[in-house]
């Protein structure tokens, strides 16, 4: 019996070599026209395996194409849920608002530049719609945070 | 830059990959599994949850799909290994488990005291006189085993070379065949 060893690199030698043997049925060492004869000459259908390797192709380009609609319409609904949350959008600091606004976009990385303008200037539904934005980027921010944190 | 696998004629990469997969799996598999383990291949190919095909890495999609097979082969292989619990070739003298070859992977495995090194003995006296194929087998046991390699090193056009692949796989296959008769007829005898 051969030693165990030799046997085994004998084993690995031969698996070589059959996998090296068929991988030339990938290559251009058969035409398309021979693959199709061996499959029949073995048994298959090659006009079946052909026609349902195609759908499956088709299919699955598809859906990777489609793919980017499924993210943005899941991301859009992360926004959605996180701004209808209550207390996402706290109430206008109506009295001396401009240092809240500042410190909110301060969170949220944005640069508002209020510091030249006099009290007054800015109307406050002005100030009030910057406060909501500001806000409802904060909670889609911490949102998404949050969501990723979870995959 | 568009995505590497748009424009891909799918009929023509499936035939050739389930035709592989069928020659890998030889006696272990029918053609549904064969069909089955190219399209899980084809597959994983699109699936974000498996390592992308990288053309800078390998250009040849049948190519890296062929190796997303052989791993698939070799899974199935390890898992039968396990499940029956060790060495599948059984005690010298004995022949294994009936069922242990079909799903054990090992390539060289036949019914009974049959191993590797008497088929490579056997492949290496049936082709000696046919000079390429022996030359291209034993190119092949050196560790030289790509086509345009084996032809550079040989001198010889490509063609030659695919055409004497094709001989030496033809008794690859004549030898197995034999020498499972000549097991099952030791076994019956």
């Amino acid at each position: 019996m051969p030693k165990k060893d030799e046997n085994e690199s004998d084993r690995a030698a031969l698996a070589a070599l059959e996998e090296s043997l068929a991988m030339d049925l990938l290559t251009d060492a058969y035409t398309d026209d021979e693959i199709d004869q061996l499959i029949r000459a073995r048994g298959g259908d090659p006009a079946a395996i052909g026609a349902r390797g195609a759908a499956l192709g088709a299919s699955l380009a598809r859906a990777r194409r489609l793919a980017w609609q499924d993210a943005a319409k899941e991301k859009r609904q992360v926004m959605e849920d996180a701004v209808a949350r209550p207390g996402a959008i706290p109430p206008f600091p109506s009295h001396d608002p401009i240092p809240a606004i500042l410190a909110v976009a301060a969170q949220v990385g944005v640069t508002v530049n209020l510091s030249g303008r006099k009290r007054g200037e800015t109307s406050p539904v002005e100030l009030e719609k910057l406060w909501r934005k500001l806000h409802e980027a904060k909670a889609l921010s911490e949102a998404l945070k949050a969501k990723d944190a979870k995959q | 830059m568009g995505n590497p696998l748009d424009d891909i004629d799918w009929s023509r990469v499936s035939k050739r990959l389930t035709a592989f997969a069928h020659w890998r799996l030889g006696s272990r598999g029918t053609w549904q599994d064969a069909e089955d383990l190219a399209n899980e291949a084809i597959t994983r190919v699109f699936s974000p949850d498996y390592k992308a095909w990288d053309p800078a890495t390998e250009p040849d999609l049948l190519r890296h799909l062929g190796s997303v097979v052989n791993g698939l082969i070799s899974n199935m292989s390890r898992t039968a290994r396990e499940e029956l619990g060790g060495d599948v070739l059984g005690e010298e003298g004995t022949a294994p488990r009936r069922d242990a070859h079909r799903t054990a992977g090992v390539a060289s495995w036949v019914d009974g005291k049959i191993y590797a090194t008497e088929i490579l003995e056997r492949i290496a006296t049936e082709v000696e006189g046919d000079k390429l194929a022996s030359k291209v087998f034993w190119l092949e046991v050196e560790g030289v085993p790509e086509p345009k390699n084996q032809a550079a090193r040989l001198g010889r056009p490509i063609r030659d070379i695919y055409n004497a692949r094709r001989r030496l796989e033809a008794k690859l296959a004549m030898v197995k065949e034999a020498l499972q008769k000549e097991a099952r007829d030791a076994e019956e005898g």
